[in-house]
């Protein structure tokens, strides 16, 4: 194997001047390229279940605060505008098509629609954070909505409400740092792809980080009408 | 939906021309690039654009029945059950995110079974979790009913450090929602003492949000009473402005668990009152001025401020 020409440039030029992806060669220990992406997705897959494990703690919080302080839930969900919650979720879904989209067009060689789609995911990203920080977080910020000891927050109903806010903090705290990894990972494939990295023969990166995505999409789909529309 | 996987479209089998020619497999491996062994599904862009929008109806659908519920509770004086939301919320949420594992994540086009395998055992474990919340709590009430104390308010929110600043001189201990309303109260007063502007609002407020906790306490000293009866005159002279107040007050809070009177237990997954004794029962005159919807199985509504 050592005979062979061994691919490791990083300037975007493959071997003979072709395009990365289309030298592209599996790393030495699997058997080929199919071996090394049903590998590296089923890793990735590993990895989205101690994710979801992760926020299942969150989620679990959430159950049992919510039964045992039902009235502190519902009157600290009603002081949320369950209209930022809408848009945000909407930017979101729109950037998991495109996450999705720029897999396809990855498998179709489609360079020009790939750059956008992995562009627009990227920015979709930035503007949920835009959004939840401006719309939500400074706000609740000045107004003592805060978590735990540092709550400062005088008009609740119920004694119970710092848990709420506790607990709204931490689950969309735990998901904006899982939405900032997804910005720089889709940077860095935006990068790549710049140099051609990228096409029909190898796109691993493409399809995990989109995988990634989806599930950071997913936890968003139970923290929307869990945190804004309960009542 | 078999015609999905485009054998010919297969990423795998095109330009193999000399990139190919660079896989030499290790004696012994079997080649697994004969076509169709091995295919990757191109998933067609109708079908990623269809779920995008199904995605957005569902997202829709989940804001509107929450709207539709909250509206229908208020409009018909109705008490939905607290799980209803809860239970359409989440079988929405349940559907939109297995659309999303099978089509945006390719789980239905996935050669490896491994990858839905470690899925369905992530949910399985998920599940676990949840349920045995579900058992743990739901059965407390039978626990409590021979060992529960009453829980004291702000009991289970926190302590707060306590703060040793002159201004602010509240004891170690203290819940920290009770902290945060008495440095609010104490910052008011201090505001009013000193000549300081205020806004009018947070005063009325702060004044509607006192008298009704005066009035739910259990026992009232005589110097309360007589505080009472001076908030409760105050409240008559701008009886306009306290029943916008009140307005908002009622509107957020619902009918929720009826039958748990003064007298029940705090149990850990009953809804809890906070109103001791009403204002008939304190002796308050039911003039109409009294903003308080105090019908049986309503709570008494307290903050009213409409800020996010």
């Amino acid at each position: 194997m050592s005979t062979l020409p061994v691919n490791n440039d990083v300037a975007g030029a493959g071997i003979d001047g072709r395009p990365y992806h289309e030298t592209y060669k599996a790393a030495e220990h699997f058997r080929d390229r199919d071996h090394e992406f049903d590998s590296v997705k089923m890793g990735v897959w590993l990895f989205l279940a101690t994710e979801v494990l992760l926020f299942s703690g969150l989620f679990c919080f959430y159950a049992i605060m919510r039964m045992l302080h039902p009235e502190a839930f519902q009157h600290g969900s009603s002081l949320l505008d369950w209209r930022w919650g809408l848009i945000n979720t909407v930017v979101l879904l729109a950037s998991s098509f495109t996450a999705a989209a720029a897999v396809r067009d990855a498998q179709l060689n489609r360079q020009a629609w790939l750059k956008f789609n992995l562009l627009f995911t990227m920015l979709a990203g930035v503007a949920f954070l835009a959004i939840k920080v401006l719309f939500e977080y400074i706000p609740k910020i000045h107004e003592g909505k805060l978590p735990g000891q540092w709550y400062d927050y005088p008009n609740w109903v119920n004694p119970n409400e710092p848990l709420w806010w506790s607990l709204y903090w931490c689950a969309t705290g735990v998901h904006a740092s899982h939405v900032i990894v997804g910005i720089g990972l889709y940077a860095w494939l935006l990068l790549r792809a710049q140099k051609r990295h990228f096409g029909p023969r190898h796109y691993n990166a493409v399809e995990a980080i989109a995988l990634y995505w989806h599930i950071v999409d997913i936890v968003w789909i139970f923290l929307f009408p869990l945190l804004y529309l309960i009542h | 939906m078999s015609n999905q996987h485009h054998g010919s479209q297969h990423p795998h089998e095109h330009g193999h021309s000399a990139a190919l020619a660079l896989d030499i497999l290790p004696a012994g491996a079997k080649d697994s690039h004969k076509p169709g062994h091995h295919g990757h599904t191109i998933v067609p862009l109708r079908l990623l654009v269809g779920v995008l929008v199904i995605l957005l109806v569902f997202t829709v659908l989940t804001v509107s029945a929450a709207n539709a519920e909250e509206w229908y509770s208020r409009t018909f004086d109705v008490a939905i059950p607290g799980w209803v939301n809860a239970v359409v919320a989440l079988s929405i949420a349940c559907v939109k995110s297995v659309i999303v594992a099978l089509y945006f994540m390719q789980l239905r086009y996935d050669q490896n079974p491994m990858n839905a395998l470690v899925c369905v055992f992530t949910i399985m474990v998920a599940t676990f979790f949840l349920g045995f919340i579900a058992i743990d709590l739901g059965s407390r009430g039978i626990i409590y009913e021979h060992k529960a104390e009453a829980i004291t308010p702000g009991g289970i929110g926190g302590f707060s450090r306590g703060s040793g600043d002159n201004q602010d001189q509240i004891p170690a201990g203290t819940p920290i929602a009770i902290h945060a309303r008495e440095r609010a109260d104490k910052s008011i007063e201090q505001s009013l003492s000193d000549g300081k502007p205020i806004t009018k609002h947070a005063y009325l407020v702060r004044l509607y949000n006192v008298y009704h906790e005066l009035v739910a306490s259990h026992e009232l000293s005589e110097n309360d009473k007589a505080k009472a009866a001076l908030m409760k005159a105050y409240m008559d002279r701008n009886k306009a402005e306290f029943d916008q107040i009140a307005a908002y007050a009622a509107s957020h809070s619902h009918g929720h668990a009826a039958g748990h009177g003064a007298g029940a237990r705090n149990t850990a997954n009953f809804s809890r009152s906070r109103t001791g004794i009403t204002l008939t029962e304190l002796g308050a005159p039911t003039d109409g001025h009294n903003a308080v919807p105090q019908e049986a199985g309503k709570e008494t509504p307290a903050s009213p401020v409409p800020s996010h």
